[in-house]
């Protein structure tokens, strides 16, 4: 828990500074991430005074501007360092190296990961994947990101920190990480085709056209994107917004980043024709503060996209996040985007019906505003053709782990799992992670499998891991990434993770419980069934399918333990006393309802 | 938006495949007591609206989907589970999980006998979770002028930050931290100025005995209380 931070007084100056940047975003709660990311642009944190003198400007209670801001991992309650370093934890990162460049960065700075230097200058954190799993080791500093770290790289740079150099002039670039793109996010796309046939269609063909293709939302839950506009624009409401998420956060997965560098101009156009086919005129883009790097440079791409004639009246701000997990979920998404706790709302409505600030509201993914884009330039068929029955078209897939080209690969959905492997020269590949850590843990053997939504369903990131790689390090990581990114709403999700992590790590050291073996298929079953949201409802999946895919590593260290039974329990003496008092005083009229 | 219906009008569904009926619109778990079948809730109850979807131990299956009862309303022709034992067994592993997460101690619990976490796991016959127990460090508050805050008993249901505003309509709990480090926090100042019958309400709202009047122990002998030995149903 952090501790509350003293109460300081704040200086005329600084007063009218907060003030002036509340009043810039009009007094608008709704816009309370902006202005906490601008009060705490200076200082690196938000005082407890300062985040109440907020609360008085905005007329509403300091706790409302305490619970958000401690809720995202890169806003502040207290000093963190002028530069902000986080380390990329995810398993990529891990494997890559991360362990010794941690080490280059605390053994440099002399404090531990959560800390700050005693002059000020650095504060030393982790956090989860960066978007970096092609070129990591990855750090963000001052939330640019370093790519391809090494240990010896690291006394240099926090020197040139120390003489005032800028984290931006020190980095090395992040490099393109495309492999091999197909039919639809190749170079020959220009911006503008799709926009100005849309122009000439009614919002009910452009919705066809969609509908037609086949196209399924990209982000991961597959929803029929042509359905999901079309139940957005039949809800009556003065006004509409199209969203696009940005936040890609499963870990191992970068595509987004390299469209958002490489192909805005689509992914603008894709919202811009979802805004005509539903009659929005406003647009938002949720951009994950681990890609602030790249707002400038989005800004710039909006202000020439909106020039085009066939634009309409449609205006979109990008709206940047603040490190969360969850809010990759579209409800979370939306209580981030009306400046709350990225906790998931409850569903039904869902965000179609009433999402951002109560109006219908269509969320969809990068990807899938891009393939909008070009289904309406290239027309349906030419989508459709590809794929199968189920999943139409290509996709991008983000490939990190014990490969030689790790990257991104524009593929036919179906593919098989040994021609990806072949694509991406996998190295003695052992285990496979088809869609993150909340996806499907498979082995490589299985190259019949497909990616598809028939089959491997994935949000787009794909890890191979060698044979050199424990499988419980990798379940561990994962784990305890759920557990750190849970929001903390429900019980299963926020209770049940931690289990899961901790017999985990009793497995890692060869330690099980008796009865884990069973223990966790019941417990992985009560989560994922039970929670309120994506996250857990799918964070025991590795779990589960790792135990089909590699039975023997799981059978060896659950045999290793049965023959030594270290606590025998014998429920029925335990519990006699108990089931006696309750004979007693259990009353034949208490009916027994189901529970 | 909804279209107007008048509150007469019935639906019939399906509990465990017998015919059962509700007025249209009615909250499930609602709708499924009306019919004399019991569901333990936690997060919600009977007039706190809008329903918070927490604690996740109302869980039942609707149209062949397992969902928190209480999030969704009654409609017609619905297929409602309840009674499966697979039912019965995820709904008592989230109180599980509950009693595995929090330090619960009842015998010496101020609330023992009137706390609704205790009278679901009694109704459930639990007898101890099947979870290992986390023995947990948490801090208790005791830093306000009336209330303290018990937080080895806080279930994160939310009732507290989400339904409950003192008598200028200002929120005094909130959320701090994510994940399994979530607290409940009170703000000392708003609470200082709170009339007692706010304070009484923000006691009575906690399903648990996290929220507590300072120096206030046991105020009724064993045996009288709400659920000392049956359901409080
Ligand atoms: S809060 Fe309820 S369940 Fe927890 S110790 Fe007190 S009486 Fe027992
Ligand atoms: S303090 Fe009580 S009301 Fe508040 S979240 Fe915890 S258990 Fe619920
Ligand atoms: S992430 Fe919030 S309940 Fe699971
Ligand atoms: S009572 Fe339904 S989720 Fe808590």
């Amino acid at each position: 828990m952090k501790n509350r931070s003293q109460t300081t007084v704040i200086t005329a100056t600084r007063r009218a500074q907060i003030k002036s940047i509340v009043l810039r975003y009009e007094r608008d709660r709704g816009r309370l991430l902006d202005i906490l990311w601008a009060v705490q642009a200076k200082p690196g944190y938000v005082s407890e005074s300062e985040g109440a003198l907020i609360a008085r400007y905005l007329r509403i209670s300091p706790a409302d501007i305490r619970e958000v801001l401690s809720f995202y991992h890169f806003f502040h309650e207290q000093p963190a360092g002028k530069h902000q370093i986080f380390l990329d934890t995810s398993i990529i990162s891990e494997i890559a190296g991360m362990p010794s460049v941690r080490k280059a960065f605390e053994n440099e700075l002399g404090i531990r990961i959560g800390e700050v230097t005693k002059d000020g200058k650095f504060g030393l954190f982790e956090t989860s994947c960066i978007g970096m799993s092609d070129q990591g080791p990855a750090a963000l500093i001052d939330l640019i990101p370093f790519p391809k770290l090494r240990a010896s790289a690291v006394p240099g740079i926090i020197r040139k920190l120390r003489s005032g150099k800028k984290a931006g002039k020190i980095a090395s670039p992040v490099v393109s990480g495309v492999r091999k793109l197909g039919p639809f996010f190749g170079a020959q796309e220009v911006f503008g085709a799709g926009l100005s046939k849309a122009a000439k269609q009614s919002p009910f063909e452009i919705i066809s056209e969609i509908k037609l293709s086949g196209l399924r939302g990209r982000g991961g839950a597959g929803y029929s994107t042509g359905a999901k506009w079309e139940l957005c624009a039949n809800f009556q409401s003065p006004n509409r917004y199209v969203v696009c998420n940005a936040d890609e956060g499963e870990p191992g997965t970068f595509k987004d980043r390299e469209l958002l560098t490489s192909q805005a101009d689509l992914m603008f156009e894709g919202m811009s024709i979802a805004a005509r086919a539903i009659g929005a005129k406003e647009g938002i883009l949720y951009l994950r503060a681990e890609y602030a790097y790249l707002q400038k440079h989005l800004q710039k791409v909006l202000k020439r996209v909106a020039r085009h004639p066939s634009w309409g009246k449609f205006s979109i701000r990008i709206q940047l996040g603040a490190g969360a997990y969850v809010c990759g979920e579209e409800t979370a998404l939306l209580e981030s985007l009306e400046g709350r706790r990225g906790e998931p709302r409850i569903r039904p409505p869902f965000p179609v019906e009433r999402g951002y600030r109560g109006c219908p509201t269509v969320v969809n993914n990068v990807e899938t505003f891009v393939l909008a884009s070009q289904i309406l330039a290239k027309g349906a068929g030419a989508f459709s053709v590809l794929g199968t029955e189920k999943s139409k078209g290509t996709r991008l897939l983000s490939i990190s782990g014990d490969v030689a080209k790790p990257g991104i690969y524009e593929v036919a959905w179906g593919v098989s799992l040994g021609e990806v492997l072949r694509l991406c020269q996998a190295k003695s590949p052992e285990i496979v992670q088809v869609g993150g850590p909340s996806g499907l843990c498979v082995s490589a053997n299985d190259t019949r499998r497909q990616i598809s939504f028939e089959d491997l369903a994935t949000g787009g990131s794909l890890m191979v891991f060698s044979k050199r790689r424990d499988l419980f390090h990798v379940l561990e990581n994962f784990m305890e990434f759920f557990v750190n990114e849970s929001c903390g709403n429900c019980t299963p999700c926020r209770a049940g993770n931690v289990v899961l992590l901790d017999a985990i790590k009793r497995l890692r050291a060869g330690k099980p419980h008796p009865g884990d073996r069973e223990r966790i298929r019941d417990w992985s079953s009560i989560i994922s069934k039970t929670s309120r949201c994506g996250l857990g409802a799918t964070s025991p999946n590795v779990l589960t399918t790792s135990m089909i895919a590699f039975p023997k590593v799981f059978e060896k260290v659950f045999e290793s333990v049965a023959s030594s039974q270290i606590f025998p329990f014998d429920e029925a003496a335990a519990t006699r006393d108990y089931n006696l008092a309750v004979k007693k005083v259990n009353r034949p009229s208490v009916k027994r309802a189901p529970r | 938006m909804k279209p107007e219906i008048s509150s007469h009008e019935r639906v019939e569904f399906l509990i465990d495949g017998k015919v059962a009926s509700a007025p249209v619109g009615t909250n499930l778990i609602d709708a499924i007591r009306m019919n004399g079948v019991e569901i333990p809730t936690l997060c919600w109850s009977v007039g706190l609206e809008p329903a918070l979807g927490t604690c996740r131990v109302c869980t039942v299956r609707k149209n062949g989907r397992e969902v928190a009862g209480c999030t969704v309303q009654i409609g017609k022709g619905d297929v409602i589970e309840c009674g499966a034992s697979d039912l019965r067994n995820l709904r008592q592993g989230v109180t599980e999980l509950l009693f595995s997460e929090g330090n619960h101690y009842c015998p010496g619990c101020e609330k023992s006998g009137d706390c609704e976490l205790q009278s679901v796991a009694y109704d459930q016959g639990i007898t101890h979770s099947r979870f290992p127990y986390k023995f947990s460090h948490y801090d208790l508050d005791y830093s306000g002028k009336d209330l303290m805050i018990e937080r080895n008993r806080c279930i994160h249901c939310k009732r507290c930050t989400d339904l409950f505003v003192d008598d200028e309509g200002r929120k005094v709990f909130r959320f701090m931290g994510k994940g399994r480090k979530t607290v409940v926090e009170m703000d000392l100042k708003l609470e200082a100025e709170m009339s007692k019958h706010k304070k009484k309400e923000a006691v009575a709202i906690c399903p648990t005995g996290a929220i507590l009047f300072k120096g206030q122990g046991f105020d009724r002998p064993i045996g009288t209380r709400k659920s000392d030995s049956r359901s409080s149903k």
